[in-house]
């Protein structure tokens, strides 16, 4: 009994002196883990929907999608977070629209796990670019071997990374047929 | 010879050498293999494992004499975990974009057998001073290959090392992307090996 006692007692006591101690830390760095996360939110939507001065979080059709407004307070469109299946893993971009969303006006990878040097290529400007004042009335279509066109939607895959590109376009499509009501 | 005899220097440096926790035990092989295809990331895994390794070794040796035979797995794992807990939260609070790139690694240090192999092997039977000594030598032995992994496999896969451009600035220059990929951590760490153990037979024993 007197063993039992003593096992229940040390390992009480670790735990309690353990959690304490996390407790502190945790005070400590949660409100700086917050702002490194709402720093990289606005990053994102100033990049994809230049011109943005303020933003407020709102639900469309059951999706959290940020409005932003100009500077003269005028609603310029939409940045809309969503995330998907990669070649790898989880891809997770932001992309802003017009108000009538009809146009994209930006691209950004917030996270990816995709082959460096190939499928990672995802995240470079040479990428994102490409869906920059971007026609998406039907939707973007990739094109391979075909050249690329803004007013018809169509984007080209990276060479080599076929997949990885088709991802992100995948992505794009689901989240705008969603905040569409589709 | 009786375990302590050993002189305090070589108590240090056995981690860094002899019996290198890579190159020798062959322990914690999953960051090892996982996070080192840049040389900043190898160095932050490494660094970031020593600091779990020297203070959970410290606690466990100063309540070696308190925490009953029965419960010690228990109770190293309390200790480990708390501070592996600490380590990721410091590490997203001040460095975010290394915090990143590392991901779940970080929290994996729990299960890094540096760790818990120390606690078990020596922290738990050893005096204060010998148990930081040990702990700071496999450390720095960790760290040592962790960030040399990192450098070979950053300048053939990017051409640079520490994100300072090398090969990279030569124009035909083509990453060699295997390297960055799990493929490249195997070839390199397996050449590594091989390339450190021939060399250690030919000169020692």
């Amino acid at each position: 009994m007197k063993t039992v006692l003593r096992l229940v007692l040390v390992l009480t006591l670790t735990s309690l002196v353990a959690a304490a101690a996390l407790a502190e830390v945790y005070t400590y760095a949660q409100p700086k883990i917050q702002r490194h996360k709402e720093a990289a939110l606005k990053r994102a939507i100033f990049q994809v929907l230049p011109g943005t001065q303020t933003y407020a979080d709102t639900v469309m059709h059951g999706k959290t999608v940020y409005a932003c407004a100009g500077p003269d307070g005028a609603r310029i469109g939409y940045a809309i977070p969503a995330e998907g299946n990669g070649y790898q893993g989880t891809i997770s971009l932001m992309f802003g629209v017009t108000p009538d969303m009809r146009k994209v006006t930006g691209m950004s990878v917030l996270g990816h796990a995709e082959t460096p040097g190939l499928g990672a290529k995802i995240e470079e400007a040479s990428f994102t670019g490409k869906f920059a004042d971007l026609n998406v009335l039907n939707g973007i279509e990739l094109v391979k071997n075909a050249p690329p066109d803004k007013a018809t939607g169509k984007v080209d895959a990276i060479t080599g990374a076929t997949i990885s590109s088709r991802a992100a376009v995948r992505i794009i499509n689901a989240a705008l047929a969603q905040v569409g009501g589709n | 010879m009786p375990r302590h005899a050993l002189p305090l220097s070589e108590e240090f440096l056995k981690g860094v050498w002899k019996e290198n926790p890579i190159l020798v035990q062959v322990l914690g092989m999953c960051p090892t293999l996982a996070v080192t295809n840049s040389a900043i990331n190898g160095m932050a895994m490494a660094l970031a494992t020593s600091f779990v390794l020297i203070n959970s070794s410290l606690f466990v040796t100063l309540l070696k004499s308190l925490i009953p035979h029965q419960v010690r797995m228990g109770t190293y794992m309390i200790i480990i975990a708390a501070f592996v807990t600490i380590a990721d939260l410091v590490l997203a609070a001040e460095f975010p974009v290394i915090s990143k790139a590392l991901g779940p690694y970080v929290p994996l240090i729990v299960v890094n057998c540096i760790i818990l192999g120390r606690a078990e092997a020596f922290a738990s039977k050893q005096p204060v001073g010998r148990t930081l000594l040990d702990a700071m030598g496999n450390g720095l032995g960790f760290l040592m290959i962790l960030t040399s992994l990192g450098a070979v496999r950053e300048f053939f896969g990017f051409g640079s090392v520490f994100g300072l451009g090398l090969l990279n600035q030569w124009p035909s220059f083509h990453p060699w992307v295997v390297m960055v990929g799990p493929a490249g951590a195997f070839l390199t760490l397996g050449s590594g090996l091989g390339l450190i153990n021939y060399l250690a037979r030919k000169g020692g024993a």
